[in-house]
């Protein structure tokens, strides 16, 4: 066997391999006999018949596929010890000639990784202070949610609630016949017309009004925009929001002791909301900042995992897995391709960001020792107390595991880097 | 009866591929044919020496294709043992 390896773009080596003819013929034998244990000839029992007649039966060409299929994969492996190559992934095998045979492969090889100075990294962990106002416009929320409704014998106001029969047409063609519609009568309201609210106040029970709106110039349905239309208003009925007082029986109804106790959850619900969305848009930040300033060179191949891992988890959201997202991808006219394609700048920062983290991770010495693993599979169960043999006998496979401690280590690598950008550290 | 007429096909069964390790070939022959003709036949079509003849005659039988009885003819088998050295290539054309 003649090989020859060639270190190309992106952590690749281009790797080509001749076979001699020797070789090729151990392997013609070996695919000879595989086929003879499978092929049934008349007169004989399956897997009985002789070598020799089974290679006229089948055929050099059908042999010669069978023993590709052996000798290709075992002549990579003993090509990549050949040329101390060491592949991280499948490679891509590109068949140039059989007999004798020879075929290029393209090996992807470890990513090479240099971070620049993370160590001079600065970054500001945003605060969000959770101030009063913030917290009655959620109380605010709540009181229209357990507002009721009452009829009252007035002028409409703003504010109020109005049952109605509305009518809004322009000649014969009508864009708009509801009976006893529930409107809310707000001065900034935009429906069906801005001004429509406004023409409402004043009006009692049983109020009968038709008038003249033209929509706005830039109002989003094209076809209207700037037309004329004329609306009739029939009042059924004049209501009144009943908004609940602030007090400890509402607090109640919301599942809370009392007012203090029920403004104290919204708080930290508020709080760590908060602080949850600005740790991520953090570490976004710091991811981005790291993958700047890194020189990280990886293999194709791997962005392409990262988006079938994507897929995978896509397909999770649909009843029938890949097929369900296959077919919406049709609805909206787009291929798998072209899916894979859109996927491809997320998919491909995913990668260098596991990579910048790992690396930092290794020169840091952060590890995850084997209780830490236990311990966290154990959560696990704990979680999910009715699945706990399968989530054991899961973790219990090496590479389920292993991807397992990759995510802590990346996890404490991230936390690592937090301090150490914040200047706890 | 013409001597080309006798050997009809070579058997080439797992059974039959026991037998050419012993030096032995079976054939399906004519079943008018005896002995001393699949003797000579054997010893001028593939130019060798024959040591033995054995034949049996097999019974037809009646078989069943779905709803149809279909008759398979009665025919005659033929194993030839050849002279120590002698072989015969049957398996060009099977």
């Amino acid at each position: 066997m003649k090989t020859t390896s060639e270190k190309i773009e992106n952590c690749q080596v281009a790797l080509n391999v001749e076979m001699e003819g020797e070789e090729t013929q151990k392997y013609l034998g070996i695919a000879l006999e595989h086929l003879a244990r499978k092929v049934t000839l008349p007169g004989f029992r399956k897997g009985k018949a002789p070598s020799a007649l089974v290679e006229q039966h089948v055929g050099k060409e059908a042999i010669f596929q069978e023993a590709l299929e052996h000798l290709v994969p075992a002549a990579y492996e003993e090509a990549l010890v050949k040329e101390a190559i060491a592949a991280i992934a499948e490679p891509k095998i590109e068949l140039i000639k059989i007999e004798p045979v020879i075929f290029k492969a393209t090996v992807p090889t470890r990513p090479e990784v240099t971070p620049g100075n993370y160590k001079d990294i600065r970054l500001e962990l945003a605060k969000k202070e959770i101030v009063d106002s913030d917290i009655d416009q959620v109380i605010e929320q709540l009181r229209m949610q357990f507002g009721t409704l009452v009829p009252v014998e007035r002028d409409v106001q703003y504010g109020d609630v109005i049952s109605a029969d509305i009518e809004g047409k322009r000649g014969e063609e009508s864009i708009l016949n509801r009976k006893d519609a529930l409107y809310e009568v707000n001065q900034d309201s935009k429906f069906p017309v801005p001004g429509f609210a406004e023409k409402m106040i004043g009006l009692k029970k049983d109020a009968e009004i038709s008038f003249d709106i033209p929509f706005p110039d830039d109002y989003e349905i094209k076809e209207i925009a700037g037309k004329q239309y004329s609306f009739a208003v029939k009042i059924k009925e004049v209501k009144e929001k009943n908004l609940p007082e602030i007090n400890d029986d509402f607090a109640k109804n919301a599942g809370n002791e009392n007012v203090a106790e029920l403004r104290e959850k919204i708080k930290a619900g508020l709080q760590s909301r908060a602080d949850e969305s600005l740790k991520k848009e953090f570490e976004h930040k710091l991811i981005t900042t790291l993958i700047e300033q890194s020189s990280i060179d990886f293999p194709p191949v791997l962005v392409e995992k990262e988006i079938d891992h994507l897929i995978n988890e896509e397909s999770r959201n649909f009843a029938d897995g890949e097929k369900g997202l296959e077919n919406y991808l049709g609805n909206a006219k787009k291929t798998m391709e072209q899916h894979r394609d859109d996927l491809k700048p997320a998919a491909s920062d995913r990668v260098k960001a596991y990579l910048v983290t790992s690396k930092i991770a290794e020169l840091e010495n952060i590890t995850v020792s084997d209780e830490e693993v236990e311990q966290s599979i154990e959560e696990m169960v704990k979680e999910d107390p009715d699945r706990a043999e399968n989530i054991r006998k899961l973790f219990a496979l090496q590479q389920p595991r292993e991807s397992l401690r990759d995510m802590k280590v990346i996890n404490k690598a991230m936390d690592y880097l937090t301090r150490l950008v914040t200047g706890q550290e | 009866m013409n001597l080309y007429e006798v050997l009809r096909r070579p058997l080439v069964t797992e059974k039959s591929t026991r037998l050419s390790e012993g030096n032995k070939y079976v054939f399906e022959v004519d079943k008018r044919a005896n002995k001393d003709q699949v003797r000579e036949a054997v010893e001028k079509a593939f130019n060798v020496g024959v040591v033995g003849v054995n034949m049996i005659r097999v019974p037809g039988e009646v078989k069943r294709m779905g709803r149809r009885a279909v008759a398979h003819p009665s025919w005659k088998k033929a194993i030839v043992t050849l002279k120590e050295g002698d072989k015969i290539q049957f398996f060009e054309g099977v």
